[in-house]
């Protein structure tokens, strides 16, 4: 591999990656969310992404008091919401061959901490986040 | 023994109790060292034969004494006769040595009589023999001289013994040669990385580049002088002194070693006695099991045949002029191959494995091909037919053209730049897939660089509009103490999306532009196509499909059926 090919996302984004459908209720994107270790899920349709649901969406949309003495149907209730209501539809994406450079600053600049890797008809290849690229700057690529 | 009568008045001492026969007795005297014996008359005395008398003087301590030769048979017939007197019968005799030295004075013998009851030869005299002879001590070898001095003591005879021998000359070493290559003479087959071993590799052919040393001269030298028995010279010889032979091409001599020889070409080296002659093509009689696999860096010449399940691989042309059975040749440049090639596929499903293969980087000929997995970049001629193979050739694929039968049958042929045949198909309708033009792939590689290429379009308009909001902002961002040049940084992205894109849009066109070329693509058959016979001719965009079904004297299908 020479050095152009180790500088685009295809080289250091994670193929492995956890997707939800637009179905999935909000108790159920709970129970994933507290069970590993990142912070997004894309959401996908026949394997077309469709939005991301980052943890926070899923905090944000819990009840402070849910499993409380102070529990009531409402709250529990809003756990029947889906995945389609709660997650982002604005994509912000990038595709195999674009560079980590192109990848850095729209992570900067949209203030956001992942993206997904996509071909041009929506097919999901995989995720990189602000993790991956920092990694790469700071330790380098093997020559 | 009595005693001992004077010499000149003899006395009977022995009487025989026989008449007729003499007595004896014998007589050594000291001072002169000789031998008597004295016979006288007795009336008993018997008859006696020389055991007899030999007996008698080794009783009387006498037989360690010279005797002549028949002296004792005379003194026994003197006796039986009854004969009286005093006999001279012996003589005590030292030991004698005598030395010869050879008329060229490379070699002195010695010979030494033993004593008979007299003086040994000492050490002494030994040495005495050997100096007033000038015989130079450094010619008499040691353990010669040891066993020698022990017969000496031990009184044994020595015979032509050689005491002294010519120190020879050493000759001057003539000019030696040292080839500086390393040469693999070790033609077992070897373990590869994985641990596999194939019994056909036997070696790897040396190629050497312009430079590489091959071989040192060693000056002849002088030789060192011998000596003879004698002390005098022996003048040697000079070693032969030869120089490399510059004749043998691809070789020079270094500029500043005239001792090193340089190659001057690109080759195989072939080392003789006083030079190395590098070869530009390596030429093999066979490919067999005595040579093995070929894998050579240059061109290869195969005067008979390749032999089945053996391979060639090499970066320039390969020529074989017999035949290619159920073998590989890779070549970097083109194969001609004289004969044919013959093959088989027995693989499940059809199509897949070939016990032939060819591929080039340049042009391949054939007189035929059979069954064979042919891949080229170049041309194809074949001039005979071409039957149940997997061909594909990115130029074009001839048949016939230049005399012979030029019959494509059965398998599956593309190529490129069209096909040229006197007859498709055949008589049974064997199922012949013919393709031309260009390669289904290259429309799929066109039409995944225009998306790559409109993506990263795109990326550089988001890039630009996100450049327009920091300049906008004024360009910098400040964290810390620090200012970040945010604008140039994105500036910098922007120009290389845009450079990438550049660099798609080329290989578009080159793409597009041999699209194009192929409008003029065409499958013929001449003379005659067979049902059986499928051909498609994708000529860019524009594809023709057609599927023989009645005879036909001749056809060309291009563009338009």
């Amino acid at each position: 591999m020479n050095d152009d090919a180790k500088l685009i996302v295809e080289s250091i984004m994670s193929d492995d990656v956890h997707t939800v459908t637009a179905e999935r209720t909000l108790g159920e994107l709970k129970t994933i969310f507290e069970k590993v270790s990142y912070h997004h899920l894309l959401v996908e349709n026949e394997g077309k992404l469709v939005g991301v649901i980052s943890d926070r969406d899923v905090a944000r949309n819990l009840s402070p008091f849910l499993e409380t003495s102070s529990e009531r149907r409402s709250d529990r209730s809003l756990l029947d919401m889906t995945a389609a209501e709660l997650m982002a539809t604005q994509l912000i994406t990038v595709g195999r061959e674009s560079s980590i450079d192109f990848a850095s600053i729209l992570l900067l600049e949209n203030n956001i901490s992942c993206l997904p890797v996509v071909q041009e008809n929506g097919q999901i290849d995989g995720i990189v986040s602000w993790k991956d690229i920092l990694k790469c700057h700071v330790y380098g690529v093997e020559p | 023994m009595s005693t001992i009568p004077p010499k000149d008045t003899p006395n009977a001492s022995t009487e025989g109790p026989q008449a007729g026969a003499s007595a004896i007795s014998f007589h050594f005297y000291e001072e002169d060292g000789t031998v008597f014996a004295e016979l006288s008359e007795s009336s008993n005395a018997s008859q006696l034969g020389k055991l007899q008398l030999e007996l008698l003087l080794s009783q009387d301590g006498l037989d360690k004494y010279q005797f002549d030769e028949g002296v004792l048979d005379t003194l026994a017939a003197q006796i039986n006769k009854g004969e009286i007197g005093r006999f001279h019968i012996g003589n005590r005799t030292d030991a004698e040595i005598k030395l010869d030295i050879s008329s060229d004075k490379l070699l002195a013998t010695l010979d030494v009589i033993p004593a008979k009851g007299g003086e040994v030869v000492s050490p002494k005299l030994l040495e005495s023999t050997l100096s007033s002879n000038r015989i130079m001590s450094r010619c008499v070898e040691r353990a010669t001289l040891t066993t020698l001095l022990n017969d000496l003591k031990e009184n044994r005879a020595v015979n032509q013994l050689h005491i002294a021998k010519a120190v020879e000359p050493e000759g001057g070493e003539p000019t030696r040669f040292e080839s500086l290559l390393k040469e693999d003479k070790d033609l077992r087959p070897k373990e590869d990385d994985s641990g596999v071993v194939n019994l056909k590799n036997l070696r790897d052919y040396i190629t050497v580049e312009p430079g590489t040393p091959l071989m040192r001269r060693f000056p002849a030298q002088e030789g060192k002088a011998g000596v003879n028995v004698v002390g005098g010279a022996i003048v040697s010889e000079v070693g032969t002194n030869l120089d490399f032979d510059l004749k043998l091409e691809g070789c020079e001599l270094d500029g500043n070693d005239s001792n090193l020889l340089l190659a001057s070409i690109k080759g195989i080296p072939v080392v003789m006695s006083n030079g190395v002659r590098v070869d530009p093509v390596l030429s093999i009689k066979d490919v067999d099991h005595a040579t093995g696999n070929i894998n050579f860096d240059g061109a290869v010449i195969v005067g008979g045949n390749v032999t089945s399940g053996f391979s060639i691989e090499c970066s320039g042309h390969i020529q074989v002029k017999g035949l290619v059975e159920h073998a590989s040749l890779i070549s970097g440049g083109n194969i001609d191959i004289g004969g044919g090639v013959v093959g088989e596929n027995d693989a499940d499903p059809p199509g897949v494995e070939y016990s032939a293969h060819l591929k080039a980087a340049g042009d391949i000929s054939a007189k035929f091909i059979n069954s064979a997995f042919v891949e080229g970049q170049g041309n194809l001629t074949v001039k005979e037919y071409a039957l149940n193979s997997r061909m594909n050739i990115l130029g074009q694929l001839q048949l016939g053209q230049q005399g012979g039968k030029g019959r494509l049958l059965g398998g599956q042929t593309h190529a490129e730049r069209g096909v040229v045949a006197n007859i498709l198909g055949g008589e049974a309708y064997v199922k012949t897939e013919i393709g031309a033009g260009c390669d289904p792939l290259l429309q799929d590689t066109l039409d995944k660089l225009h998306s790559s290429h409109t993506r990263r379009v795109n990326e550089s308009k988001q890039l630009k509009e996100i450049l327009n909001g920091i300049v906008a902002a004024g360009g910098t961002e400040q964290v810390g103490k620090i200012v970040l040049a945010k604008s140039q940084k994105v500036e910098e992205a922007v120009a290389a999306i845009e450079q990438k894109v550049a660099s798609l849009e080329a290989e578009i066109s080159a793409i597009e532009t041999r699209l194009t070329s192929f409008n003029e693509v065409t499958v013929q058959g001449k003379k005659r196509v067979y049902p059986g016979v499928i051909i498609q001719v994708n000529n860019g965009l524009k594809k023709t499909l057609y599927e023989c079904e009645n005879e036909s004297p001749g056809l060309t299908i291009g563009n338009e059926e």
